[in-house]
């Protein structure tokens, strides 16, 4: 089987941007990092019917997807099955995207930024000009807009690569990205298309760096 | 002590086969209260701009916590505030993990679940006693919930993962295991939540179940014994886990 792959396409994301692509059914995409990829997914042929936090879940019964996990859409379809994991971490699916006005919020300390080894709420910027001009949601809907999807529809994302630490007796949440050897070196998930898909990821902010797409065909 | 308390609605959605859902206006500072024992599916967008929706993601992340209770605020997806939860007697965690069940979700349960007396390691939901297919309900929760909103034109796929009032979900931090742990209370508990914008709200509730919705003006809200939610009661006596369940002795 490793002889017949093909390598069908190849992108490269800089920092704080999204771009989409889109997947024929049976293509794998890969998707290669050191830091947060917000991944989103939509039916090709009707783009109402999108990836779905919640069913995904709730379909699994878990919180932390990995190999031979699926991805559910918001009509109980899947979308795409994870076929290999190198991320020693948890994916996450608690959080949605940042954006320009959670950077705001967050700087201001009108909405929370737990971490994990840190005291209290601590703002990731001292000065406002530091903070950044958008985040994976203006990023991402940027990407899809050629497909005519609003804004308000980009679902909220699989978050691969976003090590969360959750308490389930308080529900605590804390964001707990320094792991051992984390941000380093690429890390990678390589997911399969159960049907023709508009896919699209964005560069989270807890690194500078760009992320990698490899799609391939059997 | 109230002052100008008005009740704009007061109304009971009896229990059906197929579950139920109401949907209507609520204005800023106005309270909807909701009153039960097992879930209520609950969903609001603003008013003037219906795509501007609840977000279970924004919900949980901006205050880092999975599990809100009184002092909790609903966000949108643009990290509005939506409502505030000022009133909560429920002993146990409210959730914000599932999504809507639809009629096709029901048909995966049951040929998941096997028969009723075997569905007790939480992996279906409570009060799944259906033991033959014609048993199953004709609708879930969003089914109902896009009937009750027709007259706004909102279709279903539009309407967002909901806040699952008196829906207690176990989740295991460590294995990422979710686990439905419904603690049959013999008495009915209230949330209540002041509307921070003009709302469209929508309240489902499951097959065989009772819900109790009021709508109110006036303010301050009425202070009620134990209405301080769960985080006030800290870390209260663990419920004994299901059967099977990881934390099972």
């Amino acid at each position: 089987m490793a002889s017949r792959r093909r390598l069908v396409l190849e992108d490269e994301v800089p920092f704080l941007l999204g771009r989409a692509w889109e997947l024929g059914k049976g293509q794998s995409i890969r998707v290669i990092a050191r830091h947060t990829v917000d991944f989103v997914a939509f039916n090709l042929h009707d783009l109402n019917e999108r990836l779905d936090q919640a069913r995904t879940k709730t379909n699994q019964m878990k919180v932390f997807l990995t190999a031979g996990d699926v991805v559910y859409s918001n009509e109980d379809n899947v979308l795409l099955t994870i076929v290999e994991d190198a991320w020693p971490w948890h994916h996450d699916m608690q959080k949605g995207m940042c954006s320009r006005k959670r950077h705001e919020t967050k700087f201001q300390g009108l909405t929370k930024n737990n971490t994990w080894g840190r005291e209290g709420s601590p703002s990731p910027w001292r000065r406002w000009e530091d903070v950044p001009p958008r985040g994976c949601w203006e990023n991402l809907a940027h990407a899809v807009e050629p497909w005519h999807i609003s804004p308000w529809d980009v679902p909220n994302p699989l978050n691969l690569f976003q090590n969360m630490r959750i308490d389930g007796q308080t529900g605590q949440l804390w964001a707990d990205d320094k792991g051992p050897g984390a941000g380093e070196a690429d890390v990678f998930v390589e997911m399969r298309a159960e049907m023709d898909l508009l896919v699209a990821g964005a560069n989270d902010l807890d690194g500078t760096a760009s992320f990698r797409i490899e799609v391939y065909e059997d | 002590m109230w002052t100008q308390r008005r009740v704009l609605l007061d109304r009971v959605m009896p229990a059906s086969p197929d579950g139920a859902a109401v949907a209507f206006e609520v204005t800023k500072d106005q309270l909807v209260r909701v009153a039960g024992t097992s879930t209520a599916v609950f969903v609001a967008f603003n008013r003037h701009n219906l795509k501007e929706r609840f977000d279970q993601a924004r919900t949980r992340n901006n205050q880092r916590c999975l599990y809100p209770t009184r002092g909790s605020w609903l966000f949108t997806k643009d990290n509005t505030i939506m409502l505030a939860i000022v009133e909560d007697t429920w002993g146990w965690h409210h959730d914000l993990q599932t999504g809507l069940c639809t009629r096709k979700t029901l048909e995966l349960l049951f040929r998941r679940a096997g028969p009723p007396d075997s569905r007790g390691d939480g992996s279906v939901p409570y009060a799944m006693t259906w033991g033959r297919w014609e048993d199953i309900p004709a609708r879930g929760c969003r089914e109902n919930l896009a009937e009750a909103l027709a007259p706004w034109e909102i279709p279903p796929w539009e309407i967002p993962s909901p806040f699952n009032i008196f829906q207690n979900l176990g989740i295991d931090g460590e294995t990422g295991r979710m686990w439905f742990d419904h603690p049959e209370p013999a008495r009915e508990s209230v949330v209540t939540m002041r509307a921070e914008m003009d709302l469209v709200v929508a309240v489902g509730q499951h097959w065989g179940t009772t819900t109790g919705l009021q709508l109110l003006e006036g303010w301050p809200p009425p202070t009620v014994a134990g209405g301080e939610g769960s985080a006030a009661r800290g870390a209260a006596a663990p419920r004994r886990p299901p059967v099977g369940s990881p934390r099972a002795g």
